[in-house]
């Protein structure tokens, strides 16, 4: 990952509308955005179609972006991204379904399409969506408590708990 | 994974007692090794391609909307200069024909109505003996002419005719 002052440069050079910028900025966080959308819907096609909009967005949204904390501001986004996601009754019904033909997959040992599919996702896929993203939030956006309380609106000890609570149980059914 | 800057050992005193809010910390690092140590999920490199086609296209898509927001712009301002300018030059020509038909009016009365004038006068003079021979002629104003006495005259005698030859009968 570049410095503060590398990333804050990317950025400038971003709003200004260099596509190249957006390129480098694309290798630079696209890897973790994938992971975080990929580990909560299980699909790779709809995670690719989210990195797509994630980045389509920030074309759009970049220009309000005040300059303190991009990670937490690009997480910000991905989460809200995912949340309308979820929020269209018919993709929460097919995510439910792939994952359901996921896990019958896995039980099956048949990977079928999915390669990528492996012990953590089925694990995942038994934890409530809300702990499973503060999960990929912590792991995939690499921010602290208190940024993760301020995106989920919530007081930082509740997020802290709720974090402590969902790993230790995503632990104890990766070890069983 | 990159460590954030966030002491957890302060953050974590605040809610729990220190051997508690350890066992806390310990706890969700174990969990956070197990999660490093499974399986990266990774984008396909045609998947970032094709996402770098889009920001492009998007970006293009902007710099076009700017464009046309910049020529909108300067279309607007053109209008309202153009209104403006329409605006200061027809008030001043109101301004003028305002002035000019006062100056004008008061000239034309004088001329039409002051009695000094001879052609006025003159023109008073035919219209009064033009009324005189009229009224002299039986004519008032408000009633029939001669030509209407004419044709009554007529009907009576055709009447009269009729009436007393009796050559309706046979």
């Amino acid at each position: 990952m570049p410095d503060n002052e590398d990333l804050r440069r990317l950025i400038e050079a971003c709003k200004a509308g260099e596509a190249a910028a957006y390129d480098r900025l694309v290798d630079l966080y696209g890897a973790r955005c994938y992971g975080y959308f990929f580990r909560l819907s299980g699909c790779r096609t709809t995670s690719d179609d989210l990195l797509g909009d994630l980045f389509v967005k920030l074309v759009e949204k970049l220009g309000t972006f005040s300059g303190e904390h991009f990670d937490k501001w690009i997480f910000t986004v991905a989460s809200n991204l995912f949340r309308d996601y979820l929020r269209s009754r018919y993709r929460r019904q097919k995510v439910l379904e792939e994952k359901a033909v996921q896990l019958a997959q896995l039980q099956t040992g048949d990977d079928g399409e999915n390669p990528m599919l492996d012990k953590l996702q089925e694990k995942l896929g038994r934890l409530d969506a809300e702990t499973a993203e503060i999960i990929m939030l912590r792991f995939y956006g690499q921010l602290s408590f208190r940024e993760m309380s301020e995106i989920r609106g919530e007081p930082i000890g509740t997020t802290l708990s709720k974090l402590h609570r969902g790993l230790k149980k995503l632990r104890e059914m990766m070890e069983s | 994974m990159k460590k954030n800057k966030e002491n957890p050992e302060n953050l974590v005193s605040l809610f729990a007692d220190r051997n508690e809010g350890l066992r806390i910390l310990r706890e969700i690092e174990q969990a956070e090794a197990v999660l490093a140590a499974s399986s990266e999920a990774l984008p396909s490199g045609q998947a970032l391609k094709a996402i770098k086609q889009k920001v492009r296209a998007a970006l293009a898509r902007r710099q076009r909307r700017r464009m046309y927001a910049r020529l909108w712009v300067g279309a607007a301002a053109c209008a309202v200069i153009a209104a403006l300018i329409g605006l200061l030059y027809f008030d001043g020509r109101n301004e003028k024909s305002n002035r000019t038909p006062i100056a004008a009016n008061g000239k034309i009365d004088s001329v039409i109505w002051s009695e000094d004038d001879p052609q006025t006068a003159a023109l008073m003079q035919e219209i009064e003996t033009i009324t005189d021979e009229m009224e002299a002629g039986g004519l008032q104003w408000g009633q029939t002419d001669g030509a209407h006495s004419r044709l009554s005259s007529a009907v009576d005698e055709m009447e009269l005719v009729a009436t007393n030859l009796d050559f309706w009968k046979g």
